[in-house]
């Protein structure tokens, strides 16, 4: 069990390519921590510099109080979990399990006891003289998994472990991942690009992009109160509505311009304005798709046309415009909204998010 | 019921078309087939298939010098065969030795040097490249232009070996390399090594690059030096390619005569069965021993690698 601390830290590569960026993180000890971005974000160089396997260009890194830029990856006390399970191919699932114990000279009762208890907790007790070709995908991650299990190390890395398995036995992974966590009661750090994932699995999680940390916080906070535009519209399926509109601040008094509309504040957001001072300027109206809700005709509604509608089950999304913005609205299953169909819709103003337009931050932040 | 007679006629026609479009489109792809076959078919009737038949008649064969003619001899040439190897006559026992000692020189040091030289140099050392480059030059370069430098090295006189000994004031240890029994036949090996690791370490190399990085991480999270790297992980992963290089090298080793040939003139212990064959039929004219000599290698070279072979698959059996 451990912290891990990363101070300032850069990875650059050859021609002045740089992954990471000035990247700051506490990870706290036994904290369930998920790094979320999209593709060459530089979340996986990130787990990979904590592992050892990608040299750090600038910054220190800590397990707890050690420092461990120049430590050898096996002296670091880690274990990951790699995406495509990295299982040796020539052993058997024993073997795999058994590897890195018998390279540390354990001795064979000690390594049987581990293996054993390992298969058991992650229910592959019967696979055991299996060789990897001969498993499923999800026997294989288990057994990846499993293999660092057996290490009992301070650390887990896990390097989206679940990206190769289908969507249901991904969901169940995902609960069996959860239940680990809980058992082994340890540190993790979980790289994804996946904002289901993160949400459902992080303590805490740490949105990137471009190699820079956009938020770090507990996945309530970051769906509530997303730092910026990119966060916003990241986390969040479908994603975030955004809208251009202006933000009015007359006689101490603010109100938003939007679409022919005048909207009042509420005192939370004024008096937050007040205090930082918030001029009149362009923002980005961000509205989640269910806090925007299907209205008969009154003056603060507008009247869209209905794109596409899909029926989702116990819910339904529906795809419309107001002006050239997209919109997707989510609602409660109704049959009789239909493709084409005109509805009017009313948008919850308590629940909006305003974007400063050219630095695309929070105003409420 | 006309119209339905007309309607059902009209259809079978159409049925007839269908099946003629398809049988000329069979056709056609019959003779694509069949064109492209013939070439390497009539090669391998008559270059494999009649040339070593020929050469089992042959075996079984005598020239009548004074005719022309060949005459059955039974198994006298086989016979003689197993005198020469026994007494040694004309070196044909060295000759059947050195056979055997090539065949170890190829499986048991050429490929396992390959093997731990494309590894290292899999490993990014500087100069990896350079290596690669300079270890694959034998391969490019004609086999009588790389005996002949070899030769010039190690000559007596002037030799770069014998030069540099001498400026050592190693001078006791200068010798004629290449025309001394002792040291012949160790120079000759020495060659083959030097000149038959760059194609194994190609392909092997190529082998090693397909290792899953991950692997290979995973294992140095495990904690796992380079020789255990080496040995856990990198030859179980490449094995199926160390068996082709390896039975590549066996097979290699019963059909050695060039590299004496051109080294030492198959002097000085050098020889091997497959030059004694091209003497006999270059000097003498014995074509009935030369097949006899062939045959009766070509059946030991296939009893030799079957046990390769066998050892090989096992291990791939275990690691598959």
């Amino acid at each position: 069990m451990a912290s891990i601390t990363l101070k300032n830290i850069y990875k650059k590569y050859d021609h002045d390519v740089t992954a990471v960026e000035d990247l700051n993180l506490e990870i706290k000890d036994k904290e369930f921590i998920v790094l979320v971005g999209p593709s060459g974000c530089g979340k996986t160089t990130t787990l990979r510099m904590v592992a050892g396997l990608e040299e750090i260009t600038q910054g220190e890194l800590y397990i707890e109080e050690r420092k461990v830029n120049d430590v050898a990856p096996k002296d670091r006390d880690i274990a990951m979990v790699f995406q495509n399970y990295a299982l040796y191919p020539h052993m058997t699932v024993y073997d795999n399990m058994a590897f890195g114990l018998k390279i540390r000279k354990m001795s064979k009762e000690e390594i049987n006891d581990r293996v054993i208890n390992a298969a058991k907790i992650l229910g592959i007790e019967e696979y055991l003289k299996r060789k990897p070709r001969a498993l499923s995908g999800g026997q294989r991650q288990r057994v990846a998994i499993g293999r660092a299990i057996v290490r009992d190390p301070k650390v887990f890395l896990m390097d989206e472990p679940l990206s190769n398995l289908d969507a249901k036995l991904r969901n169940e992974m995902r609960t069996e991942i959860l239940k680990l966590h809980k058992r082994l009661n340890t540190t993790f750090i979980y790289v994804t690009h996946d904002q289901t994932e993160a949400m459902t699995l992080g303590d805490r999680i740490v949105i990137m992009k471009d190699g820079v940390v956009h938020q770090v916080d507990t996945p309530q906070n970051v769906y509530e109160n997303p730092s910026n535009v990119f966060v916003a519209g990241f986390i969040g399926t479908p994603q975030m509505n955004f809208f251009e509109a202006e933000l009015k601040c007359e006689d101490d008094n603010y109100f938003v311009l939007f679409n022919g509309h005048t909207i009042n504040l509420s005192k939370e957001y004024i008096e937050k304005f007040k205090s930082q001072n918030v001029k009149s300027q362009l923002i980005t109206l961000g509205v989640r798709p269910e806090c925007i809700t299907i209205t008969d005709k009154s003056q603060d509604s507008y009247e869209v046309n209905v794109d596409v509608s899909e029926l989702m089950g116990n819910e339904m999304l529906i795809h419309s415009r107001i002006n050239d913005n997209k919109i997707i609205i989510r609602s409660e299953t109704r049959y009789d909204i239909k493709t084409d169909h005109k509805i009017n819709i009313s948008l919850k103003w308590d629940k909006i998010h305003m974007f400063n337009k050219e630095t695309g931050i929070n105003l409420k932040m | 019921m006309i119209l339905s007679d007309i309607s059902k006629i009209e259809n079978k026609n159409k049925d007839k078309k269908a099946i003629d479009v398809k049988s000329h489109k069979l056709n056609k792809s019959k003779l694509f087939i069949i064109i492209m076959l013939a070439w390497p078919v009539a090669h391998w009737l008559v270059f494999t298939l009649f040339m070593n038949l020929q050469t089992l008649v042959y075996s079984f064969q005598r020239l009548n010098r004074f005719t022309g003619k060949m005459r059955f001899a039974g198994t006298e040439n086989y016979m003689e065969l197993f005198e020469k190897i026994i007494n040694n006559t004309a070196s044909y026992g060295i000759a059947f030795r050195n056979t055997f000692l090539w065949l170890g020189l190829n499986v048991l040091v050429i490929v396992p040097l390959s093997l731990v030289v494309a590894y290292v140099l899999s490993k990014k050392i500087p100069f990896h490249r350079f290596f690669n480059a300079v270890l694959f030059i034998p391969n490019i370069i004609s086999i009588v232009i790389l005996t002949m430098v070899w030769s010039f090295a190690w000559a007596p006189n002037q030799g770069l070996v014998n030069e540099l000994l001498t400026r050592l004031g190693l001078e006791h240890l200068t010798r004629v390399w290449l025309g001394d029994p002792k040291s012949a036949l160790i120079n000759v090996f020495v060659y083959c090594v030097w000149a038959g690791i760059g194609f194994n370490n190609l392909i092997l190399s190529g082998a090693i690059a397909k290792i899953p990085k991950e692997i290979l991480e995973s294992a140095e999270l495990d904690g796992i030096s380079n020789w255990q790297e080496f040995i856990h992980i990198v030859i179980p992963s490449v094995w199926p390619t160390i068996c082709t290089v390896t039975i590549l090298g066996a097979t290699a080793a019963f059909r050695v005569f060039l590299h004496p040939q051109l080294l030492t003139n198959g002097q000085y212990g050098t020889s091997t069965i497959a030059l004694k064959v091209v003497e006999e039929v270059l000097a003498g004219g014995s074509y009935g021993l030369a097949s006899a000599a062939g045959i009766t290698m070509a059946v030991l070279g296939y009893i030799a690698v079957s046990i390769i072979k066998k050892f090989l698959d096992k291990r791939e059996k275990e690691w598959s």
